[in-house]
């Protein structure tokens, strides 16, 4: 059972919010003439970035208890974790949303499970996916998984675009469209071997696998509302061609201007993954790289905070994490 | 023909630079060409310079031909490696490197799969001398790749070396091999060797004609960057060069063809800015991890592309190179220009009333002309003064100190700043006036040609003067460039130069003069420029060799 977390939020809150600088723009980032900031709007209130850093949401302060665990699973494959140690969750705060408008304790209904606080303060983040994350030695924080995913963008494995449109300020906007969709083309990258910001790529034309969410930016944050969201194109490594799929997703965002013309954003996606789409794109992978045969399957089952059904708890809330950077998608009339 | 074609161009682009004033066709309209009583300065003898050499290989034996290019350094006089190559030489290990190269040409070129391009006839045996065979290539081959007619019992002499080296390797095209490979190796390749007729053997103009081999080589390197091809050294060896009605057909000829023009054009362009220093142009890439190796290709690209396009394909207003909005996008250059590109080589127009314009604005000239990690005003006001304005800039002294120029010098926060601080030392005040307000006008362009408006958090002031006209910031810069007289002065002479490969003589400041004259009323045509210079008697005709010992030269 996770004891949810009370205190930092606040410290949390100013950290994320500090990335949040002026990010004032204008149109013409070619060379203006008048002295105006240039930014990279592709046109009056559209901005493209493109992720450059995918993962899994790691919560600031996660640290190992100095007590041996057990074999939670009871798995027979499971041999050797004399040096597991359970990942202690006190004093941890969540950068989420409270996906199912409930605050649960762990045993409050259906598929409860324990829910974390916001960095706002706010109780009743949902994020399963944390306990898996504890269960499973190579995907928890400082473990190979987190290096596989974060780089995914660059090599080329998972690339996928955001296009903001409707946008008035970067800084305060009642209204604004946020489309997601896979990029068919690896951006450009540079000598660091990181994707170049405003590099032009073309977006998948799949209609199958773009969302478009509804949204709102308050003082520099980005908060949209649900929306089903599908991503394909996925390889990491040894699988090929999945699809993400996260029912209800919501994204919150945060932009700050890195150099003139450039914005990067710091931004959460979250949503219900069901269990059966969580082993489909990332089982083989986390087999592969060191986790135990069938501890994927066991810790879903365990850790599944949601229903899609009302009957069976078969999805886990989630979080990812992601990075983008200015850019540009291209392709939009070949995908009409 | 031509003036049809130029009269369609004006009606249906409506070139703001195309001139009602006169056709492209010059004849007997150009004031230059009209003048030739004066004695031309001497000839010349040039060493190819590497991209010479290079186009020429691919001209004789085809574009995928592979081979190592020349080490040796090309050097610049009057901000030109075609004019330094006048006074060129070939050191040991450059001699070899060419040996290597004749080598692995002539190896590929005599390949099972590649000899029946040059080679009509087979050998009886593919083991033994066929000197008919062989001297079927020698006949055919020598003069193209010599540039000359073979002169009396030198056939025979190749046919010879071709015979013993058969003997030797066993080999009848390993034979013609060693024949290639002398031929690649010679003075006669490897320079471009121009020789005049006695003075008596000339007309009434003054100074003595060039032989029509000389012409023939001098036109083709002028004009398409290469070897002369198979009809002009033809119409060479008929005489049909010493007329002006044969002479006038084949420049015609070599002008209507676009392709090779414009890689004549190109040539000129690439060597008077300098182009192939980008790829050594050393830059800081923790600083700017975007300026990739695409990046450098495709800027370099980029700006041939657009003078090709605009002197050739638009045949616009030369001095509107340096104020037009079109240009060429690729995605490599789209995250430096912070642009969306779909395509690579898009045509794409810099927005108006934008910071971009010209070719100045291109990355090329911006990242060329700046420091590994910071911009440069001084080495782009330099540039542009000594290869645009033709006014030189002396070298600095050796005891100046650079880092006062640095961003964390503590001398000012932007380069304005700092260079005001510099020019505070009379010495160097004296070229600094100059160079400044030029380079400071593009100081909204960083280390890497991406545009910005801050230094260190300091809004960026790039107000200037060039010559008599002042400018706030960089958009007056460039028409300002545009207008400047000395800017078509400079061109006229820089390109006058380029075609004759040297410095020009007191004698021919006249013919510049017409030229300019020409250039104006013909509404800046770079085209017509290229072929009144072609027809001028300082083309054509020399004051002489520079030693006595090509005294006798002659076809």
């Amino acid at each position: 059972m996770i004891v949810q977390a009370q205190k930092p939020a606040a410290l949390l809150l100013i950290a994320v919010l500090a990335a949040c600088g002026d990010s004032t723009t204008s149109s013409d980032n070619t060379g203006g003439a008048g002295g105006t900031i240039p930014a990279p709007t592709v046109e009056e209130g559209v901005y493209d970035f493109l992720a450059t850093e995918l993962n899994f949401y790691y919560p600031e302060g996660l640290s190992e208890s100095d007590t041996d665990a057990t074999n939670l699973c009871g798995l027979d494959t499971i041999t050797d974790n004399t040096t597991y140690r359970p990942l202690l969750f006190d004093d941890v705060v969540v950068n989420g949303f409270d996906l199912d408008d409930a605050v649960s304790t762990g045993d409050s209904g259906l598929c409860a499970q324990a829910d974390y606080t916001g960095i706002d303060g706010s109780s009743g983040v949902d994020y399963g996916f944390l306990g898996i994350i504890d269960m499973i030695r190579p995907i928890r924080p400082d473990q190979v998984a987190r290096g596989v995913l974060a780089n995914a963008p660059s090599e080329g494995l998972i690339n996928f675009g955001i296009r903001l449109s409707g946008v008035e300020s970067l800084e305060n906007d009642d209204s604004v469209e946020v489309f997601v969709a896979p990029t068919s083309e690896v951006p450009l990258r540079g000598t660091d071997g990181r994707i170049i910001p405003r590099s032009s790529v073309p977006i998948d034309p799949n209609p199958e696998w773009q969302t478009t969410f509804r949204g709102q930016i308050v003082d520099g944050v980005l908060t949209t509302e649900p929306a089903d969201f599908t991503l394909g194109n996925i390889d990491l490594i040894i699988v090929f061609d999945r699809v993400l799929e996260l029912r209800g997703a919501r994204i919150r965002a945060t932009f700050t201007e890195i150099r003139e013309g450039v914005i990067e954003v710091d931004s959460i996606l979250a949503g219900w993954w069901s269990n059966d789409n969580m082993i489909d794109t990332i089982g083989d992978i986390v087999l592969a790289i060191g986790a135990n045969d069938g501890e994927l399957q066991c810790s879903a089952e365990m850790w599944a905070d949601g229903s899609s059904d009302g009957t069976s708890c078969d999805m886990t809330s989630m979080i990812f994490r992601t990075v983008s950077v200015s850019g540009f998608l291209t392709g939009f009339e070949e995908a009409n | 023909m031509r003036g049809t074609l130029f009269i369609l161009t004006c009606l249906t682009l409506t070139m703001a630079g195309c001139s009602t004033t006169g056709s492209p066709s010059t004849g007997p309209d150009s004031t230059a060409a009209g003048l030739d009583d004066y004695v031309p300065g001497p000839i010349a003898m040039r060493r190819l310079t590497k991209n010479q050499y290079v186009s020429t290989m691919h001209s004789l034996f085809g574009a995928d031909l592979q081979f190592f290019p020349p080490t040796e350094v090309d050097t610049r006089v009057e901000g030109l490696l075609s004019l330094g190559a006048n006074a060129a030489t070939i050191t040991p290990a450059g001699l070899e490197r060419y040996e290597s190269s004749a080598r692995q040409v002539a190896s590929q070129v005599l390949s099972p799969d590649r000899r029946g391009r040059l080679l009509g006839c087979m050998p009886e045996s593919p083991t033994d001398a066929d000197d008919a065979c062989a001297t079927e290539f020698v006949v055919g081959v020598g003069p193209r790749v010599l540039r000359r007619a073979l002169r009396e019992g030198e056939a025979d002499d190749y046919v010879a070396l071709a015979r013993e080296a058969t003997q030797e390797l066993g080999d009848f095209y390993r034979g013609l091999e060693s024949v290639l490979a002398s031929w690649l190796l010679s003075a006669d390749f490897l320079f471009i060797q121009e020789r005049a007729h006695p003075l008596n053997s000339t007309s009434e103009s003054a100074g003595r004609k060039l032989t029509a081999e000389t012409l023939a080589s001098r036109l083709s390197y002028f004009l398409w960057n290469s070897a002369p091809d198979a009809e002009l050294l033809e119409a060479a060896f008929a005489g049909e060069l010493d007329t002006d009605q044969g002479y006038r057909a084949q420049l015609e000829r070599l002008l209507s063809n676009d392709e090779r023009l414009g890689q004549g054009i190109r040539a000129l362009f690439n060597d008077l800015y300098e182009l192939d220093a980008l790829e050594t142009a050393p830059k800081d890439t923790s600083a700017f991890p975007q300026y990739t190796m695409g990046v450098i290709e495709d800027a370099k690209e980029q700006t041939l592309r657009t003078v090709v396009d605009h002197l050739l394909t638009r045949r616009a207003d030369y001095r509107d190179l340096f104020t037009t909005r079109q240009t060429f996008m690729t995605k490599n250059l789209g995250p430096i220009y912070g642009i969306p590109v779909s395509e690579d080589w898009e045509a794409y127009e810099f927005p108006q009333e934008g910071a971009r314009a010209g070719i100045l604005s291109h990355v090329s000239f911006l990242a060329l002309h700046a420091r590994s990690a910071r911009s440069s005003a001084v080495l782009r006001g330099e540039f542009i003064l000594d290869s645009l304005l033709c006014t030189p800039i002396p070298a600095p002294p050796a005891n100046v100190n650079f880092e006062a120029l640095e961003p964390n010098s503590g001398l000012g926060d932007t380069a304005r700043e700092r260079l005001a601080v510099h020019r505070s030392d009379p010495n160097c005040a004296v070229c600094h006036d100059l160079m400044d307000p030029i380079g400071l006008a593009f100081e909204n362009f960083d280390a890497i040609g991406q545009f910005r408006t801050q230094e260190s958090g300091v809004t960026i002031e790039t107000y200037g003067q060039i010559d008599e006209t002042e400018y706030d910031d960089i958009t007056g810069f460039y028409p300002a460039l545009r207008n400047a007289p000395r800017l078509t002065t400079c061109m006229v002479l820089k390109l006058y130069m380029y075609a004759v490969g040297r410095l020009p003589a007191i004698s021919e400041n006249e013919v510049l003069e017409a030229l300019e004259a020409d250039f104006d009323s013909g509404g800046y045509d770079f085209v017509r420029l290229m072929e009144n210079i072609a027809l001028t008697h300082g083309f054509r005709a020399t004051s002489g060799p520079r030693e006595a010992e090509a005294e006798e030269g002659g076809a």
